[in-house]
């Protein structure tokens, strides 16, 4: 019986060694080997990568979805898209929404009181809507007036308002609070100046709602999951914020 | 290194280098006027860059860069190497082994390629080679490496990858189960191997398995650009990262910022920073002008960013709580910021020391850690290289994963069965046309 307790006690008293605090983390899960902060050297390290992610969780979760999305619905689409579309097409189909763009372009570039830019993209847009036919052909960029790309939360960044939280929104992928804003500002005021006549055209409500999504992936080589790094999500956080960033400065 | 793949991927030819690529092919590719005079023209070697660490990053200039005209790329298939096997909802996305196929619809030669260091079946190299080899003839199957997440999460035996003779019985388990599929589908001649960098290395340990077992029976197997010794290859690519940190990896932050904002000045001169440019890092070396140690650095941090990906992946496989805790479960909701830092903090040769050692030393109790360094090395290989003419080495003789006096000892091992080019740096000439050549002559046994 006296045995029987002490190999009971002996075998029970790693299992307190390893449940005593110094083990676990905070959650209660065992402490690895290399951990944060062990050296200051890794907080610098995630700080460079870390992005503000408040709602990380649920962001992981709309990032798998639209992981799904792409996998399963969006890239089937744009894989029949490029079979279907020669490359020729795809590029007057490119331009085209370029040209569409330069409205957006100006009114933001004016908005941040760039009135080169604003020249810029005026005369872009009046070239090419005309010698350009209808904006199918780039004869502006030949001519050394490239394009310069604004939007309106580029604008909110250059009066001084900071991205705020990092989302991943359902469909669309990365942004943040401000983008997401300034996005809408810009569908809006792009909605306000096509007239009604053209807006209500079945034929503009595919080419503005299924052509150009559809377009606008097929111009991306982005493919979920093919980095082979389990830390996609940071990286894709990381890249698209720095990127935001550095668009702003610009 | 992901900026730079999504760059790679999204590259858009200019007219001129489309001009330059037609007048390529037609120097070489029109019919001979008479069948006396048809001599096969062998590409001149005109690589540019001297600069060993500015070949590694920069490749072959557009310009130079071998164009192909069947322009075919890869079918992706999926093998389920482990049907049994579990994975941890966070890697939802890997349900089976990811390999691509290029086939002949006649007759053919196949070979096998074999990814580098972190490498998925698709990168940059794999496809060079892939579609030199499918363009002159050859099936093609392109793998991972072994030290790829997927290929560890689906298909490694015990998640410990890096140690030959391990890594080459989860790659051949892979093999024989894609040949075997294939024999049914397709008619294969002969079967070849080959591998780049660290693929290079598990090419010579895989036809070393092969040799006993005979499954296969390669016909050729070429090793391209491979380190010696991986655990010396290892502590040099570990210490580059720190050439230009000099105060450790804590530098980190202010070398990547420095960076940045150098290439975006770059862009604010010329008015649009064009991604989509091919040449665009030809163009950044010419104008920013880096210094070894800049490059030094920045081939240490795509090495280091791989060597995290493949041992943050082992751990949380193999539950070894070296940096995710053992008994957490890993969901695709789970933040990583902790871990991705940590995983940058730690190179491969904290790795061996601190897991990987202890993990071989106790599967085999008289195996020391000089040993295991010991069996790191091709030249364990030796008598089986010296008495096997199958085998031949391609490299290049400034290739800077290896330490002064590697090369001459690679070649000693591979005597009459090598050849180095002068430049190229690690890997940099491969899309050259006259590396391809060399490439497609070894294996159609002209060389």
């Amino acid at each position: 019986m006296r045995k029987f307790s002490l190999s009971c006690l002996v075998s029970v008293i790693p299992f307190f060694l390893s449940g005593c605090a110094a083990d676990t983390d905070i959650s209660g899960y065992q402490k690895p080997m290399r951990e944060l902060n062990r050296t200051e050297s890794y907080e610098q390290v995630r700080a460079r990568f870390v992005v503000y992610d408040p709602i990380e969780g649920t962001n992981r979760s709309v990032y798998k979805f639209n992981a799904k999305f792409d996998k399963y619905v969006f890239i089937p689409i744009v894989d029949a898209y490029d079979f279907v579309i020669p490359d020729y097409v795809d590029r007057r189909f490119a331009n085209f929404f370029s040209n569409l763009g330069e409205f957006q372009n100006a009114t933001n570039s004016a908005l941040q009181a760039k009135p080169d830019k604003t020249a810029t993209a005026v005369g872009r847009f009046a070239i090419n809507s005309t010698v350009g036919l209808l904006g199918l052909y780039d004869p502006a960029s030949s001519m050394g007036l490239s394009q310069h790309k604004e939007d309106f939360g580029q604008t909110l960044g250059y009066w001084g308002v900071e991205p705020g939280a990092y989302l991943v929104l359902p469909i669309l992928g990365p942004s943040n609070v401000r983008d997401t804003v300034g996005m809408a500002v810009d569908m809006l005021a792009f909605s306000v100046i096509v007239p009604d006549k053209i807006s209500d055209e079945a034929a503009y409500k595919i080419v503005q709602y299924g052509l150009k999504p559809i377009h606008t992936r097929a111009n991306n080589s982005f493919r979920y999951h093919t980095t082979g790094s389990p830390f996609e999500y940071e990286i894709v956080r990381s890249v698209t914020s720095e990127g935001r960033r550095l668009a702003v400065e610009n | 290194m992901h900026i730079a793949r999504s760059i790679t991927q999204g590259i858009k030819f200019s007219p001129a280098i489309v001009l330059m690529a037609g007048l390529l092919i037609g120097c070489t590719g029109t019919p001979p006027p008479s069948a006396q005079s048809f001599v096969r023209a062998e590409p001149v070697y005109d690589y540019p860059v001297d600069n060993a660490y500015a070949a590694t990053i920069i490749g072959t200039p557009a310009e130079m860069k071998i164009r192909y005209e069947r322009g075919k790329e890869p079918v992706e298939r999926k093998l389920v190497v482990f049907p049994d096997r579990k994975i941890p909802e966070g890697f939802w996305y890997y349900d089976a082994l990811n390999y691509g196929e290029m086939l002949q619809k006649q007759p053919a030669p196949l070979v096998y390629i074999i990814g580098g260091t972190g490498s998925g079946y698709k990168s940059r190299y794999t496809m060079a080679l892939a579609k030199a080899l499918f363009e002159s003839g050859h099936h093609v199957v392109l793998l991972p490496s072994p030290t790829h997440s997927n290929f560890i999460v689906t298909a490694s035996g015990n998640f410990f990858p890096g140690r030959g003779d391990t890594d080459a019985r989860d790659l051949y388990r892979v093999i024989n189960l894609i040949h075997d599929g294939l024999q049914r589908r397709i008619e294969i001649t002969t079967t070849g191997l080959t591998g780049y960098s660290l693929g290079g290395w598990h090419a010579a340990f895989v036809s070393h398995l092969d040799a006993q077992e005979q499954h296969i029976g390669f016909d050729k197997v070429l090793l391209i650009n491979p380190p010696l010794s991986l655990y010396s290859s290892i502590q040099r690519l570990d210490a580059m990262l720190y050439a230009d940190l000099p105060g450790g990896i804590e530098d980190l932050g202010v070398f990547l910022n420095r960076a940045i904002t150098r290439i975006s000045h770059m862009g604010q001169e010329t008015d649009a920073l064009d991604f989509s440019n091919e040449n665009f890092f030809f163009d950044t070396y010419q104008r920013l002008k880096p210094s070894n140690e800049s490059m030094a650095t920045t081939i240490g941090l795509t090495f280091r960013v791989a060597a995290a990906n493949m041992i943050f992946t082992s751990d949380v496989m193999s539950k070894s709580g070296y940096i995710y805790p053992k008994d957490k479960p890993y969901l695709s909701t789970t933040s990583l910021n902790d871990y991705l830092a940590v995983s940058i903090g730690t190179g491969l040769t904290d790795y061996f020391q601190d897991i990987y050692k202890d993990h071989y030393l106790a599967a085999q109790p008289n195996l020391t850690a000089d040993a295991l360094i010991a069996q790191s090395s091709l030249a364990i290989l030796q008598n089986w290289i010296a008495g096997n003419d199958r085998i031949g080495l391609l490299t290049n003789r400034d290739d800077i994963i290896l330490a002064s006096g590697e090369l001459q000892m690679l070649e000693r091992l591979f005597a009459g069965k090598a050849y180095i080019f002068p430049t190229g740096g690690h890997l940099g000439n491969v899309e050259h046309p006259a590396f391809a050549q060399r490439v497609t002559d070894f294996f159609e046994g002209r060389r």
